[in-house]
């Protein structure tokens, strides 16, 4: 009997629902709410960035993102004019009338140096060098110039840069991002990176009376992948001085603070000339100052603890960004002369690091020229001689720091004995490995 | 008491017949009762329409289409679904006979704000900056951000060319989307090198580590 008035109930209740829709005379549109335009007469952007891309949005908010933080959507993505003067034109609907855009509808991809690039000008209020550009509601502002790479492309400033093919391929070679983006975002956002470098695996020579005769060789392939690893957001962008040198150059790194154990004897370590011992007998109680009169520059001293904590940005730009390290660290500026060293340098023409030699300091034309310790009267060692020109002029750039270094990071090189070989005479084997193994024999 | 009862039940069966026996039943009551086409279609779309009716009457726009500013009758309708100048709609006031459509055919919106010619003829702003204004040389769109979301929505066939693209946006309908975006590049750098020249170049930059995420409008 129950059954039976349940089924009754279904059946009337189906029917109900049969009636309801057959006597409906609406159709349903097929998207709701497409016929309801949305009111975009205001002076700005009625559509909000945000209903479609909050997550950017939220990449953007401070505690997030350390500069842009304070932009909306529109301050990049419709910015009227850029600051090499390129007028951007975007769809637009105000008290005046109504505007179709022209390279743009709603927003447009801008490149980083849409904003950073073109001339600049100095600022003294800011202290800084700034380009110009019109934002969103054609408001006059300024953005810090990317030193360098604000110059034309294809230029990109000199080849000093050291990041120069990356920023230029970047914008010839690629199109994951528009422009040279690809660069620009590597380094200023959190969108993670990983780098798959290939380089040779070691060199050898001999050297007799300084000359190097036919005896050069270089072997193998090394390949050593760096990962810099982050939110993998585009739009967290970080403050240039939280950018890291050592995430994207891991083997250099690891070169200076792990390099090959060297056991007892000196470590050798590639990028890191020999470290300085503060006591022991004459042979390793080496000093502390070196043939300019002052503390060594860039030696890491022992303990070998040392290098984990030295070797940092300020150490990177201690060679490849003198003029910064200067400016960063004034006391040491009058210590080293590091005026004059600048000057020596091309680190005022490049964007944040330059791609440089030994010889770029140590040629013999250069302040830190190459000098015979007093320490040693007796032995010349290539005081005077143009060596380090003639290795600069002779070799691949890429071979020329292992080069010194395979003699100036000592590395198993005789403990007594043969002193002249090396110091007076220039007569030595070596074989050493590039980074990060930096591994060297000096026979 | 049960004859009364019967009395008063064959009274109303009479009573009855004699109303209805006279005439059959129509299916659905009116369907005899003919329009007046020239009195304007609008009245009849919001007879089947009345959602879309009552969308257009919160709209900021196309709410006056038919000149009519201030007060949506339905008139509006036909200002779009019967503007395609390719179509022949039925046409009672010229005894025309529809061809590709009847009463009305669906539209994208790029029929009038592609097309500086239609634009120009409603006063419609067009829809530049995606390089697919037909009529404006400037329309380059060599930087819209949005140019492949709008250039695929052509793929869809979910709405007329592009329309999809320009209702997410420009309308109050709910859209979700579904992104699968990177959040890493590997990128190979190779050293080349002889015995007196060297250089670095960048062999390869490739997007990886995707993700996705939802958001919804």
């Amino acid at each position: 009997m129950k059954k039976m008035k349940g089924k009754v109930i279904a059946l009337f209740a189906t029917l109900a629902f049969i009636l309801v829709f057959v006597s409906s005379i609406n159709v349903v549109t097929l998207f709701q709410g497409s016929h309801e335009i949305k009111d975009i007469t205001s002076p700005g952007n009625d559509i909000l960035c945000k209903d479609c891309h909050e997550r950017i949005y939220n990449e953007l908010l401070p505690e997030n993102s350390s500069i842009h933080e304070n932009f909306n959507c529109e301050e990049c993505h419709r910015l009227q004019k850029t600051a090499d003067e390129r007028t951007i034109t975007h769809a637009t609907s105000n008290s005046t009338g109504w505007y179709s855009g022209n390279e743009s509808h709603a927003c447009y991809t801008p490149r980083c140096l849409d904003c950073h690039g073109g001339t600049a000008t100095y600022n003294p209020s800011t202290d800084r060098w700034e380009t110009t550009y019109h934002n969103d509601t054609g408001e006059i502002k300024h953005a810090p110039v990317a030193r360098a790479f604000n110059e034309s492309p294809p230029e990109y400033g000199t080849d000093y840069s050291a990041h120069k093919q990356f920023v230029k391929q970047s914008s010839s070679d690629f199109d994951m991002s528009v422009g040279e983006n690809e660069a620009c975002i590597a380094c200023h956002t959190n969108y993670s990176i990983e780098i798959e470098y290939s380089y040779f695996w070691n060199i050898e020579y001999t050297l007799n009376n300084w000359d190097f005769g036919n005896s050069f060789r270089y072997n193998g392939t090394r390949y050593n992948t760096s990962s810099k690893s982050e939110s993998g957001a585009k739009h967290e962008f970080i403050n240039t001085s939280d950018i890291n040198c050592i995430s994207c150059h891991k083997n250099i790194y690891d070169a200076l603070v792990t390099g090959t154990d060297g056991g007892t004897n000196e470590d050798f370590l590639t990028h890191s000339p020999i470290e300085i011992y503060t006591s022991g007998d004459h042979m390793s109680d080496w000093d502390t100052d070196n043939p300019w009169g002052h503390y060594r520059y860039h030696y890491i001293p022992a303990p070998a603890t040392n290098r984990a904590i030295w070797v940092n940005n300020s150490y990177c730009y201690k060679c490849h960004n003198v003029n910064k390290y200067a400016n960063d660290n004034h006391a040491d500026s009058t210590t080293y002369n590091l005026t004059n060293v600048t000057d020596d340098t091309n680190s005022t023409l490049v964007h944040c690091a330059e791609a440089l030699t030994c010889q770029t300091c140590h040629g013999s034309e250069k302040t830190k020229k190459v000098k015979n310790n007093p320490d040693f009267h007796q032995h010349s060692g290539h005081t005077g001689t143009g060596f380090v020109d003639t290795i600069a002029n002779t070799y691949a750039r890429t071979f020329h720091g292992d080069i010194c270094m395979g003699c100036h990071e000592a590395a198993l090189h005789p403990s007594s004995g043969q002193c002249d070989d090396c110091h007076k005479h220039g007569r030595v084997n070596v074989y050493i490995e590039s980074e990060p193994s930096g591994y060297a024999e000096n026979t | 008491m049960n004859n009364l009862k019967m009395v008063f039940a064959i009274m109303a069966i009479v009573f009855l017949g004699i109303v209805v026996l006279p005439y059959s039943v129509s299916l659905f009551t009116g369907q005899h009762t003919w329009y007046e086409l020239s009195e304007g279609y609008g009245s009849k779309c919001v007879k089947c329409h009345a959602d879309i009716y009552g969308e257009l009457k919160e709209s900021a726009n196309h709410s006056s289409l038919d000149g009519d500013i201030g007060d949506v009758s339905g008139e509006e309708c036909y200002v779009c679904h019967r503007a395609n100048e390719s179509i022949t709609y039925a046409n009672a006031s010229t005894d025309t006979g529809g061809q590709q459509a009847h009463a009305a055919s669906t539209i994208g919106c790029g029929y009038c704000h592609l097309n500086k010619t239609v634009a120009d003829l409603y006063d419609a702003p067009l829809a530049g900056g995606f390089g697919l204004v037909s009529g404006l040389s400037d329309d380059t769109g060599a930087n819209a951000s949005h140019y492949t979301f709008v250039t695929q929505s052509r793929d869809a066939n979910i709405l007329q060319n592009e329309s999809e693209s320009c209702v997410a946006c420009h309308t109050t309908t709910i859209v979700k989307i579904n992104f699968n975006v990177t959040t890493e590049a590997t990128i190979e750098v190779n050293n080349s090198y002889t015995e007196t020249e060297s250089y670095w170049n960048i062999t390869s930059i490739t997007p990886s580590n995707y993700t996705n995420y939802t958001e919804v409008k």
